[in-house]
């Protein structure tokens, strides 16, 4: 199935009486189970893809479709309700709220989501290895705990797809492994979709396809061998 | 930009609180000296005297060298008629033409005898016209004017005033002519260097005059005493808004100091010197200062000056050197020791801490504060071991500072009361956080608390004053009084009664703007008392309002020893207490007397006193009664009838009624004034409100974008959003309300420090109204952080993280 679907999409950003475009003409579609992995030089245009694709940002123009939905037909409270069930998010700088505890956070997620079952939380600690952490703050805990919190927090609404834009990006190198491999887990045991951005091509090898964006323009689109 | 305009309203606000003494200064000597343009002094009779006319000779022969001109005139008010209109009263200006010219500084033609000048406020009200006859009633007779001029309103000739030849006047009413010297006030234009202390001073002395009054047209005792009667009134509420302002910019700065951390992490990381770094931060500092100083001291010039406006003074107020380097220092003083303060605190740090972001930071609780000035307080009120200021100051300083750290408890007590709960909720989770613990919002807090008792506070003393003033009228049954009688009053009394039918007659002594000295040390202690009043305290009750300590009416009857009554304020302000003596002078006419505390007067008006001089043997026969107090029923000829028969007499008809309405027009425009004063406050809190609002949405903003990304709706963060400003707003109006009812009561108390006093009533009701008006106003300006919060880009916030 076709989670999302673009068509000679573009975006732009204005900086006074400046435009700059930073997404050129791009035709790609996400398919689910797919683990992508979009590559590029500095500048490329990476996350704003990442931020378009999630309807986290509008594209100025082409078209766009989640869940087969043009973005155009979404409203706010539509594109809420998508970053509540459908789409979880996974951010290098982890987002935390640093004045809740670990379990907290993953409760805030919980709550929005209107969840009733909180064991739902007690799982994912579990599964990202966070469980005895769980009444420690953010400030307590190291940035590669901190992101495993935050993918389990991406997780809590059980998500068809994750966007993970440069999760190893502020870790050492065991702790990105460490993450990747998470994801790895997630992709394969769970089925999710995960679309992630990374500056680095050591971890497309835990990808299956794998995008390259030079200058806001897609120049290679290719499936990976797990 | 939130910054900068903290900073601003913060020099504002300084100014305004640190100037009021000299800007009311001002206003007030404008507002007595400018309608006399260039007349520095006046020589008028003495109210309590029976001398009524003076001669100007002696001026002219022996002090001409003293002055630019001395007009010498004959005004009194009188009843005039014009076509149907049957007649109104105006005041009429009488003298020579080139004494109305240097009056009122105009040029004006020649002025024949059956003609009169009008003001334009008295043609345009009664729609007279050039040529037009009005009738003057001069010794019970109607005497036909002709208007030669309508002259603009100008000076002293203003309002309903006409003008006529007083020589011809002086011919009708005593049937004597070439009195050009005689007059009954003579307005001088002094020369310099001569000064009207001086002159005062020599006339006082020369036999000719020493039974008249010489004073300045604005004297600077009268000045000084109306700037501190009006100061005082706002003492409590200028302490509470200069906290208040400390309060502010102290809620801005961990705001700042948020960036600024990392600022001095990162130089101190990459080898830089913390001097560097406060070298930047001063200069950041002074550069927003160098825009808020001058913007804050235009706006409070801009407010003391519309105030004057609106009193009519055309003159420039200004704010004064000294107010403005006192509150520039205290201003520096303030944000320089802060940025000093929480410098050190920082440089403590390595380099790395600093870096991380503390935006959340544990705020401890502060309980062991709120416990000891909780305790304080209680023991303060329980024993009031100092005097009576001393004791309000503390109970406001120890009420004030346990309802602050009672904001912070409640916040914590609830954040951590929400975050126990089984049941979870967002606000419970997040919001309650927030309360518990993010310094921001604590800061918040308070600025919002300390906002609602300003604005509070301010409405409150507004609402007193215009209260007070209806007080006075309420108090005052008779409707005339007909003074200066000298003759029998009873006679006068029994003329009246055969031609009105009139409610009530009482002859009594009344004398106005007496002397009295009230020390009971070596320290002299003069103040005026603006009617003492004596008349038989068994029919006090049928033209007084008053109410009396126990005893004081007895006293009021005895025959023999000299009693005295004064306010209650006049009492605690100079310290006296019953059986205390005090000298009276009563007039130049009059020996010094010296009378005994009574007791005191329940009222808030300190120009009132009593005596019972009427009842004493020794003065049975000295005739001492020169007035007769009137309670009209409904007969409207009364009035006109008394002024009619008794002008000639120079009786003075005193109505009651229309002297408080003067009274009252004068005590609106300065209520009107210190409404200004008191909303510009008010405004200045509510721009802090929402600035603070700001600074709120700039803490928290990054939190809500991340609640945002994972996914709650516009609906659930409007929620969540109004469940954090309702709480914030309840915990602040809470607190506030009972702050305000600690410093209410304690308001008049403290006007002691500035020798003044006034009992400000608190009640419950009214204080909550005012409190729930100042909450809604707090709620109405997080409307603009709401709007914010709504309309945030997650995506920018996530970015700049």
């Amino acid at each position: 199935m076709d989670l999302i679907e673009c068509k000679k999409m573009n975006k732009n950003y204005q900086n006074g009486k400046i435009e700059a475009q930073i997404l050129k003409e791009i035709d790609l579609t996400i398919h689910t189970s797919e683990f992508v992995g979009i590559t590029g030089p500095s500048g490329s245009g990476k996350t704003t893809l990442l931020y378009v694709l999630s309807g986290l940002e509008k594209p100025s123009g082409g078209t766009l479709s989640l869940f087969g939905k043009p973005i155009g037909d979404y409203s706010e409270t539509d594109l809420s309700e998508l970053r509540k069930r459908r789409i979880g998010f996974v951010f290098q700088f982890y987002n935390l709220v640093p004045n809740l505890t670990v379990r907290e956070n993953m409760m805030l997620a919980w709550i929005i989501g209107k969840n009733q079952d909180e064991t739902i939380i007690d799982e994912l600690l579990q599964l990202v290895g966070m469980k005895e952490f769980q009444n420690h703050y953010p400030n307590q805990i190291s940035g590669g705990m901190q992101q495993r919190i935050a993918v389990a927090r991406s997780l809590i609404n059980d998500p068809e797809i994750l966007f993970a834009d440069e999760p190893t990006g502020n870790l050492d190198t065991k702790n990105g492994k460490d993450i990747m491999e998470l994801l790895r887990k997630l992709h394969r045991e769970n089925g999710k979709t995960i679309v992630l951005v990374t500056h680095s091509d050591d971890y497309l090898q835990y990808c299956s396809r794998n995008i390259k964006l030079v200058d806001g323009m897609i120049v290679k689109d290719e499936i990976l061998s797990l | 930009m939130v910054v900068f305009l903290t900073l601003t309203l913060s020099m504002t606000l300084t100014i305004l609180i640190l100037g009021m003494n000299n800007g009311f200064s001002q206003i007030f000597y404008h507002q007595l000296q400018d309608p006399y343009l260039n007349v520095d002094m006046t020589l008028t009779y003495d109210s309590n005297s029976e001398s009524r006319i003076l001669n100007k000779r002696g001026l002219t022969e022996r002090y001409s060298a003293y002055y630019r001109f001395a007009a010498c005139f004959f005004n009194y008010y009188s009843l005039i008629g014009s076509g149907d209109d049957p007649g109104y009263y105006a005041q009429v200006f009488s003298g020579a033409v080139i004494d109305l010219e240097n009056l009122i500084d105009t040029d004006l033609g020649v002025l024949n005898d059956g003609e009169m000048f009008v003001t334009r406020s008295m043609a345009d009200k009664h729609g007279l016209s050039e040529n037009d006859t009005v009738r003057l009633y001069v010794s019970g007779s109607e005497v036909p004017y002709r208007i030669k001029a309508i002259l603009p309103d100008r000076g002293l000739f203003a309002g309903e005033a006409v003008f006529v030849n007083k020589v011809e006047l002086l011919q009708r009413l005593f049937s004597l002519s070439g009195l050009s010297n005689l007059g009954n006030i003579v307005y001088i234009d002094l020369i310099d260097p001569a000064q009207a202390d001086t002159v005062s001073g020599l006339l006082s002395e020369d036999p000719d005059y020493s039974g008249f009054v010489a004073a300045p047209t604005a004297d600077p005792l009268v000045i000084k005493m109306i700037t501190k009667n009006t100061s005082a009134l706002f003492i409590g509420v200028g302490g509470i808004t200069l906290i208040a302002v400390l309060v502010v910019l102290n809620s801005v700065f961990p705001l700042l100091f948020q960036d600024f951390r990392q600022q001095i992490g990162i130089i101190k990381t990459l080898g830089g010197d913390h001097r560097f770094s406060l070298s930047i931060w001063l200069t950041q500092f002074l550069l927003m200062s160098m825009g808020a100083v001058p913007l804050g001291i235009y706006l409070a010039w801009a407010v003391f000056n519309q105030g004057a406006a609106i009193l009519g003074i055309q003159s420039v107020i200004r704010l004064g050197g000294a107010v403005v380097l006192v509150s520039l220092a205290a201003y520096l003083l303030f944000v320089g020791g802060e940025v000093l303060i929480r410098f050190r605190r920082l440089i403590r740090q390595s380099g790395v801490a600093l870096t991380y972001d503390h935006r959340h930071e544990w705020v401890r609780g502060g309980f062991i504060v709120l416990g000891v000035s909780g305790i304080l307080f209680v023991v303060q009120k329980l024993t009031e071991a100092f005097s009576e200021p001393v004791n309000a100051l503390l109970s406001m300083i120890f009420g004030i500072v346990f309802c602050f750290t009672l904001c912070d408890f409640l916040a914590s007590m609830i954040g951590a009361g929400l975050s126990r709960k089984k049941q979870k909720s967002l606000f419970g989770l997040f919001g309650a956080q927030n309360l518990r613990s993010n310094k921001i919002v604590r800061s918040s807090l308070r600025v919002a608390m300390i906002s609602i008792v300003v604005i509070a506070l301010n409405l409150t003393v507004r609402s007193f004053i215009e209260a007070d003033s209806m007080t006075l009228k309420n108090n005052v049954l008779a409707d005339y009084f007909l003074t200066n009688i000298v003759d029998d009053p009873v006679a006068v009394q029994t003329q009246i009664s055969a031609e009105y039918d009139v409610e009530a007659m009482q002859d009594a002594i009344i004398y106005r703007y007496i002397s009295m000295d009230l020390s009971q040390d070596e320290t002299p202690r003069r103040r005026r008392a603006v009617f003492f009043i004596s008349l038989p305290p068994e029919n006090m009750d049928a033209f007084f309002d008053y109410e009396f300590d126990s005893g004081v009416l007895e006293k009021l009857a005895d025959t023999q020893t000299p009693y005295i009554t004064v306010s209650e304020g006049v009492g605690k302000i100079y310290g006296l207490k019953v059986g205390d003596e005090v000298v009276v002078e009563l007039g130049r006419d009059n020996p010094q007397m010296t009378f005994i505390i009574a007791g005191f007067i329940h009222t808030n008006y300190h120009g009132i006193v009593f005596s019972n001089l009427y009842r004493l043997e020794a003065f049975a026969n000295a005739g001492m009664a020169n007035t007769v107090i009137i309670k009209n029923g409904d007969d409207e000829t009364l009035k006109p009838g008394l002024m009619a028969k008794y002008n000639a007499r120079l009786y003075y008809l005193v109505d009651f009624q229309e002297l408080f309405a003067e009274g009252m027009d004068e005590i609106f425009l300065v209520m009107d004034f210190m409404s200004l004063l008191a909303y510009s406050i008010v405004i200045g809190f509510v721009i802090v409100i929402i600035n603070n609002s700001l600074l709120l949405f700039y803490s928290l903003k990054n939190d809500y974008a991340k609640l945002k990304i994972l996914g709650l709706s516009p609906t659930g963060l409007a929620g969540q959003l109004g469940r954090e400003v309702l709480s914030i707003t309840i915990i602040a109006a809470f607190c506030s309300f009972l702050a305000l009812c600690v410093l209410i009561p304690h308001l008049g108390p403290l006007m002691l420090f500035a020798t003044f006093y006034k009992t400000i009533p608190w009640d419950a009701l009214s204080t909550g109204w005012r409190t729930l008006a100042a909450a809604g106003v707090l709620i109405f300006s997080y409307a603009f952080y709401l709007h914010r919060v709504l309309r945030l880009d997650p995506i920018t916030e996530i970015k700049t993280y």
